[in-house]
C-alpha cells in the first residue's frame, strides 16, 4: 500500500455510488445492475488481493471461493423456496433466504474450504502454487459439473433474492447499497489489517520468508491465515453475486473465474487498495463498450489487456497515481 | 578435542552433541560437538568447505541433522522448526545479507521485536501506532548507531549498514543466543573497526558463535575458537592453544597454496594477514554464489 | 468386464497420454528455458487443428492438412514470442499470467472470427481408418488411435535426440541450467527462444491436428487440454521433458481408467444411477486429487529440481 491508498479509494468508491445514484435519477436499471456487478467482482478481487498483492500468494484458484460462496447462497436459498429441508435426519436442518445466515454460513464453508486449500497448497511455493490452487479450483469445478444434486452442469436458479431486513432485495438501487457496503467493509478491513502487526509480517513473509521464522514469526501460519480472510473475503462476494443473478453455475468456479478476478486486481494495480475495484470497474466498462461495438469484443479485450500489461506496469492506479504526483 | 562434556551445565547456552550430516555420499558434518558458553564469543574457523554453513545451518534449523543433539540453554531443540528455535532465544545473521527489502530500516527492527513478543496475530491496530513497540525498536537502533537512517528503504543502505541492521535485528529478539555467520563478510576497513566494536559488545547480551573470515577480527574477539575441517571439529580452545596447535596449521597449510601466509597468519596478525583475508574474501564470495544456487 | 475391454480402455488411456505429452512438452520447455508461463499454449493447439481441418477439407489431404498444422502453430508461437512474449521474459509470473490470459481471448475470438462459431470435422486419411486386429487377447482396435499412440512415441526419442545430441539441444540445457551463462557462452538468445517456442508450439499444434480427426475442432477446445497439461508438467516437474512424458501417461491412464473402472467400483455396493454419478464424479476429480496428493509429497513435482 502507498500512503495516498485510502484517498484513492475514496474517490473511486464515491464515483461507483455516484454512477448508481445517477442512474437511479435517469431511471438507467441496467446501469445500476452494472454498478452492482462492479462492486461485486471488485470484493472478489479485494480478497484475492490480500493473498496474491500483500502475501504474495498467486492463488489461480480464487473462483473455488468464489463459487463455493455462491453455491452455498444458492442452495440454502433454493431448499427454502421450495419448501424441502435440506437434511432431515438426524437434526432437521431447513433453507433459508435470510442473508444475514446465508453470509455467515457462507463465510465458515469458504473458511474451511480456504484453510484445507491453503494448508496443502503452501507446502509448494512459486509456479507450483499457481497450479495446485488451479488443480484444487478445477477439482471442485468438475465436482459440480458432474454432481446431479443441485443441478449439475445446468446450474440452479434462485427466483428470488435472498432477503435482508428493512429492504427490498429485488429494488436495483437497495441491492446495490447492500454489495456497495460489503465492498467498503471489505476494503477497510483490508487496510486496517495491511496496516496492523499481521500486515507487517504477512509482507515481510512475502519478501523474506526466511528471514521472519527467524525471528520467531511462523510464515506459513501468517501466509494460511492471510489466505484464509482472503477465501471467506472472495466467498461472500460469490454469495452476492448467486443473488445478483438468481442463477448459480459451475462456470463461476471454472478457471475463467480465477482469470477474471486475477485480471481485475493486476489491471487495477497489485497490491494497492483501490487497484481491484479500478480492475473490476475497467473491465465491466470495456466490455460493455466494446461488446456494443464489434460481436468480437473479446479480441479486442485481450489486445487492450495485452497494452496494458506492456505498456502500464503496476496497473491503472499507478498511471493516475503518476500524473497525480506529477501535477 | 577439548571438549567432551556431557553434564547439563547453566552456563551452557548452546550445546551441540555429536552432530552428523550427509549429502550423498560427502560426510558434510562429523560427529561435530560443541558449546556456547556464557559470556563468552566462540569462534568457528576452517577453510572453505570445511562445512561451517552446514552446521551453522543445523543449528539455527535450517537443515536437519542425520543423527545428534542441539541443546539450547538445556532443552533439546534438535526437532524444532527455525521459527520455533528463534522462539526459544536463538537469533542469527546470515552470511548472505537478510533483511525485508521493500521495508525501511524501522519496520525492520519493528518486525523482530514484534517476533520476540509472540504478537503477530493481531489484526486491527495500526502498527504504526503503537508505541511500545515503535519505542523499543528505536532504543535498539540506537544501539548500532542506526537510529538517524530509520526511514530509509533496507534495500538502499549501503552493504556495511544492511549488516548493521541484521545485527540490530538479531538484538531485538533480546535471544540467549547470537549465532552470527559472517557478520563482516564485505564489510569496509573503515566499516569494519566500528563492526568489531559492535560484535564484542554483543556478548554481553548473550554469548556469540562467531563464524568469520577476517581473521583480525576472530582474534580480536574470540575468548575461544573451534577449528572445522572437512566436517570434523580438529581442535578447540583458547586463541592461543589454536595458534601452537600443530594440527592446526598443518590443516591450514595444506588447504591453502599460499601456506606461508596462512602460517604467519595464525601465528601473528601483522601485514601479512592481508593477503590471508583477500584469498578468504575471494573464496567467501565464490561460497556466497554456492549459497545463492543451493536456495 | 473383459480383459479386450480392459486393455481397449488401457490403449486409449496410452493415446490421451501421448497427446498429452505434446502439449506438455513444449509447456515444459517454455518454462524450463525461458521461465514463462504460457496460458495461450491451448491455443496453438486450437490453431494446429483448426489449420488441419480447414486445410484438410480445401485440398482433400490429411496429410497436407497435418504439415499446414506445424507450419501454422510454429508461424503463430513465432510471431507470439517476438510481439509479446520476449517482452515478459523477466517480469514476474502475474504479468505472463495477465498477457497470455489475454492471449487466449484474442486466439478464441479471433479465431471465432476467421471459422464461425461451427466445429469442423477432419476426416481419418483412409491409410489409418477402420481398425487393426490385435492377435493378443483378440484386440480390435483402431488403427488411427494406435498410429497417435506411435507418433508420440516417435516424437518423445526425437525430442530426446534432438536434446541429448545437437547444438540446439546443447544450448537448450545450458538455458535450464543457467539462462545467463549462455549468454556469456554468445549464444544467440532471442533467436534460441523464438526457434524452442516455436518448436513447443508445433508440438502443440500437432497434438491438435492429430485429435483433430477424433474430436469435433471448435473454439475453446484449447483450454481444458492447457490445464491437463498443467497438471502434467507440475506432476513430471517443470522443466524436465522425461517428467513430462512420465506426467503425460500416468494423467492419461489416471483419468480414461477412473472414468472407466470407478463407476464399475462403486456399483459394488451401491444401486446403477448413484454408482455411475459417484463415479464419474470422483473419476473427474481423480487427477487433480492425484496431482496434489504428489505436490504434496514431492512439492517440485516428480522430476523437478528442488526449488
Amino acid at each position: 500500500m502507498n500512503g495516498r491508498d485510502p484517498f484513492i479509494a475514496f474517490i473511486c468508491l464515491l464515483l461507483l455510488a455516484s454512477v448508481a445514484l445517477l442512474a437511479l435519477w435517469l431511471d438507467e436499471p441496467y446501469i445500476i445492475t452494472l454498478a452492482t456487478k462492479v462492486s461485486i467482482l471488485a470484493m472478489a478481487g479485494v480478497g484475492l488481493n490480500l493473498a496474491l498483492g500483500h502475501g504474495g500468494l498467486v492463488s489461480f484458484g480464487h473462483a473455488a471461493f468464489f463459487g463455493i460462496g455462491g453455491y452455498v447462497a444458492g442452495i440454502l436459498a433454493s431448499h427454502a423456496l421450495n419448501y424441502e429441508p435440506i437434511m432431515q435426519s438426524p437434526w432437521l436442518i431447513e433453507g433459508t433466504t435470510r442473508m444475514l445466515i446465508i453470509w455467515p454460513i457462507a463465510a465458515l464453508v469458504c473458511a474451511a474450504f480456504a484453510w484445507l486449500i491453503g494448508a496443502l497448497s503452501l507446502r509448494t511455493s512459486g509456479v507450483y502454487f499457481i497450479m495446485i490452487t488451479l488443480a484444487f479450483a478445477q477439482m471442485i469445478y468438475y465436482f459440480a459439473i458432474s454432481w446431479p444434486g443441485y443441478g449439475g452442469e445446468d446450474g440452479l436458479s434462485v427466483y428470488l433474492r435472498s432477503t435482508f431486513p428493512g429492504m427490498n432485495t429485488m429494488n436495483g438501487i437497495h441491492f446495490f447499497a447492500i454489495c456497495f457496503v460489503w465492498l467498503m467493509l471489505a476494503m477497510g478491513l483490508c487496510s486496517r489489517l495491511v496496516q496492523s502487526r499481521f500486515g507487517l509480517a504477512l509482507q515481510a513473509a512475502r519478501q523474506n520468508p526466511v528471514r521472519v521464522s527467524t525471528l520467531g514469526i511462523s510464515p506459513y501460519k501468517v501466509q494460511l491465515t492471510a489466505f484464509v480472510m482472503s477465501g471467506v473475503i472472495t466467498g461472500i462476494a460469490g454469495a452476492l453475486y448467486t443473488d445478483l443473478n438468481r442463477f448459480v453455475s459451475p462456470s463461476v468456479l471454472g478457471w475463467h473465474t480465477s482469470g477474471e478476478i486475477m485480471v481485475f486486481v493486476i489491471l487495477g494495480g497489485v497490491a494497492r487498495l483501490a487497484g481491484p475495484l479500478i480492475g473490476a470497474a475497467v473491465f465491466i466498462i470495456l466490455e460493455q463498450t466494446l461488446g456494443s461495438w464489434s460481436e468480437n469484443w473479446q479480441f479486442w479485450l485481450g489486445a487492450v489487456l495485452i497494452v496494458m500489461v506492456l505498456h502500464a506496469r503496476g496497473g491503472i492506479i499507478s498511471l493516475l497515481d503518476r500524473r497525480a504526483s506529477r501535477g | 578435542m577439548v571438549e567432551a562434556n556431557d553434564s547439563a551445565d547453566d552456563d551452557v547456552l548452546i550445546d551441540v552433541r555429536s552432530l552428523c550430516k550427509r549429502f550423498g555420499t560427502v560426510v558434510a558434518c562429523e560427529d561435530v560437538s560443541l558449546q556456547l558458553r556464557r559470556g563468552e564469543i566462540h569462534a568457528l574457523i576452517g577453510p572453505n568447505g570445511a562445512g561451517k554453513s552446514t552446521l551453522i545451518r543445523q543449528i539455527s534449523g535450517q537443515l536437519r541433522q542425520d543423527s545428534g543433539q542441539i541443546l539450547l540453554a538445556g532443552k533439546d531443540v534438535s526437532k524444532l522448526s527455525m521459527t520455533e528455535r528463534a522462539r526459544a532465544g536463538l537469533a542469527q545473521s546470515f552470511q548472505v545479507s537478510m533483511v525485508i527489502p521493500e521495508f525501511d530500516v524501522l519496520q525492520n527492527v519493528m518486525l523482530a521485536v514484534q517476533g520476540k513478543s509472540g504478537s503477530t496475530f493481531r489484526f486491527f491496530a495500526k502498527v504504526s501506532q503503537q508505541e511500545p513497540l515503535l519505542d523499543k525498536a528505536r532504543d535498539f537502533l540506537a544501539q548500532v548507531d542506526l537510529l538517524d537512517r530509520s526511514s530509509i528503504m533496507a534495500a538502499e543502505l549501503s552493504h556495511g549498514e544492511r549488516r548493521k541492521l541484521e545485527l540490530c535485528m538479531a538484538l531485538a529478539m533480546e535471544p540467549k543466543a547470537f549465532i552470527l555467520d559472517e557478520p563482516m563478510a564485505g564489510v569496509g576497513a573503515a566499516e569494519s573497526r566500528a563492526m568489531t566494536r559492535l560484535l564484542a559488545s554483543l556478548k554481553l547480551k548473550a554469548p556469540v558463535l562467531l563464524v568469520e573470515h577476517d581473521m583480525d577480527a576472530v582474534f580480536a574477539l574470540a575468548d575461544r575458537l573451534s577449528v572445522l575441517v572437512y566436517g570434523r571439529i580438529i581442535a578447540s580452545g583458547t586463541v592461543a592453544q589454536i595458534r601452537q596447535n600443530p594440527d592446526v596449521r598443518e590443516a591450514y597449510m595444506g588447504d591453502l597454496e599460499d601456506g606461508d601466509a596462512c602460517a604467519s597468519g595464525l601465528e601473528d596478525s601483522d601485514a601479512s594477514m592481508s593477503d590471508q583475508r583477500d584469498i578468504d574474501a575471494s573464496m567467501s564470495d565464490s561460497n556466497d554464489s554456492d549459497d545463492e544456487t543451493r536456495a | 468386464m473383459s480383459a479386450s475391454l480392459f486393455i481397449e480402455q488401457l490403449l486409449n488411456g496410452l493415446q490421451f497420454g501421448v497427446m498429452l505429452f505434446l502439449m506438455s512438452a513444449g509447456l515444459t520447455l517454455v518454462f524450463g528455458v525461458m521461465g514463462l508461463i504460457n496460458l495461450a499454449h491451448g491455443s496453438l493447439y486450437m490453431v494446429g487443428a483448426f489449420v488441419a481441418a480447414a486445410v484438410a477439407g480445401w485440398s482433400g489431404s490429411f496429410w497436407l492438412g497435418l504439415a499446414a498444422s506445424l507450419a501454422a502453430a510454429a508461424l503463430a508461437g513465432a510471431l507470439v514470442e517476438m510481439v509479446v512474449l520476449r517482452r515478459l521474459y523477466r517480469r514476474d509470473h502475474l504479468d505472463q499470467v495477465l498477457a497470455t490470459f489475454a492471449l487466449i481471448l484474442m486466439f478464441s475470438e479471433g479465431t471465432r472470427w476467421l471459422f464461425g462459431a461451427f466445429p469442423l470435422y477432419l476426416d481419418v486419411p483412409d491409410v489409418l481408418a477402420g481398425s487393426v486386429h490385435l492377435p493378443v487377447l483378440d484386440i480390435v482396435y483402431s488403427r488411427y488411435r494406435l498410429a497417435i499412440i506411435l507418433c508420440g512415441f516417435v516424437v518423445a526419442a526425437g525430442l530426446y535426440l534432438l536434446i541429448a545430441r545437437t547444438r540446439l539441444g546443447i544450448r537448450i540445457r545450458a538455458g535450464q541450467s543457467d539462462r545467463q551463462m549462455i549468454g556469456a557462452l554468445g549464444v544467440d538468445i532471442s533467436t534460441l527462444y523464438t526457434l524452442v517456442f516455436a518448436l513447443g508450439a508445433a508440438l502443440a499444434g500437432l497434438a491438435g491436428a492429430l485429435v483433430g480427426a477424433i474430436q469435433s475442432v471448435e473454439v475453446g477446445m484449447g483450454e481444458p487440454v492447457l490445464i491437463l497439461a498443467f497438471v502434467v508438467i507440475v506432476i513430471g516437474g517443470i522443466g524436465s521433458i522425461k517428467g513430462a512424458l512420465i506426467g503425460a501417461i500416468i494423467v492419461g491412464l489416471t483419468d480414461t481408467m477412473g472414468r472407466f473402472m470407478l463407476p464399475v467400483f462403486f456399483r459394488q455396493f451401491m444401486d446403477n444411477a448413484a454408482a455411475s454419478s459417484v463415479g464419474s464424479a470422483l473419476a473427474s476429480m481423480l487427477i487433480y486429487i492425484l496431482m496434489a496428493a504428489i505436490l504434496i509429497i514431492r512439492p517440485s513435482g516428480l522430476f523437478g529440481k528442488p526449488a
